[in-house]
């Protein structure tokens, strides 16, 4: 196998991106929080998409069509999750009066 | 847990690095990206399908991906609407009811766009069969253009019952 370490710096620095949101999907406490490294967790891979899609070094070469219409539906899809998730997160701050998930556990508890 | 979570974070490290490692550089012209389905996108789009670049990809050759985005979009947004007034009662008075006509009048216009064009011709929404309807060179802006009004339609009519017919705020409702 043929290691191409230019590509993986280039695309490393992108998963790192989604790392640090997945690891902040674990580590928050707080669900909106939560949220916002969800979205940075998937950021990176829009990114990532977006990346493979430029082709601006190569004279004469479009960019590619199809990693750029992956990245739309990927935002598009984020977008929708994430309105719902706020939307979610809105009614357990009504009821709750809360969004910290340890203490949500608490009063949950019958 | 917190063991757990910098594992699982470690392991997904390592696997997409992995991955990236095997990626073809974005400049090579001679990898698998630039030569599989993409150089008939680029090339051929135009002649195939009268748009070029991620419109054609989108709207013609991923066309059923855009359907099942939409419809996973307009649920996220029902979800969000249920969890935000479900508790509320609905209010069925006739700005309510006739938001409901033109949103539904509105997706039914849209679908029955993309369902002649599926029936007729070979791809959802391709609008190749609108030139039996209309002149080849304005076939598709008139195929677009009512695909526009339907989504338009769909919009206003959910606007109309979001505004009267799920928020306590309705005029109409009469108080027992």
């Amino acid at each position: 196998m043929n290691l191409d370490w230019s590509s993986a710096f280039h695309y490393g620095l992108l998963v790192v991106l989604s790392l640090v949101g997945f690891k902040g999907l674990f580590s928050q406490t707080d669900l909106l929080k939560k949220v916002v490294a969800f979205i940075v967790f998937q950021s990176g891979f829009i990114l990532l998409l977006l990346s493979l899609a430029q082709r601006t070094a190569v004279a004469g070469l479009e960019n590619h069509p199809f990693p750029h219409a992956l990245a739309l539906a990927a935002l598009a899809a984020t977008l929708g999750v994430v309105l719902s998730l706020f939307a979610l997160c809105s009614a357990i701050q009504g009821k709750y009066e809360t969004l910290d998930s340890e203490e949500l556990s608490k009063r949950m508890k019958p | 847990m917190r063991i757990l979570s910098w594992g699982l974070t470690v392991l997904l490290g390592v696997v997409l690095l992995y991955a990236c490692v095997q990626f073809p550089h974005p400049s090579d012209p001679s990898s698998t990206l630039s030569l599989h389905v993409s150089s008939r996108f680029t090339e051929s789009a135009v002649k195939e399908t009268g748009l070029a670049g991620v419109p054609a990809v989108l709207g013609d050759y991923r066309s059923f991906d855009l359907l099942v985005l939409a419809f996973l979009f307009f649920t996220s947004a029902l979800l969000g609407l249920v969890v935000l007034y479900g508790e509320k009662p609905l209010a069925f008075n006739r700005p309510a009811l006739l938001g409901l006509f033109i949103a539904l009048l509105g997706v039914g216009l849209g679908l029955t766009v993309g369902a002649y064009c599926f029936y007729r011709g070979g791809n959802f929404l391709d609008y190749e069969p609108w030139v039996l309807l209309f002149k080849p060179g304005t076939a598709r802006w008139v195929g677009s253009g009512v695909l526009g009004l339907g989504t338009a339609l769909a919009f206003l009519g959910a606007v109309l019952t979001y505004s009267y017919g799920l928020t306590p705020a309705s005029k109409d409702r009469h108080e027992p």
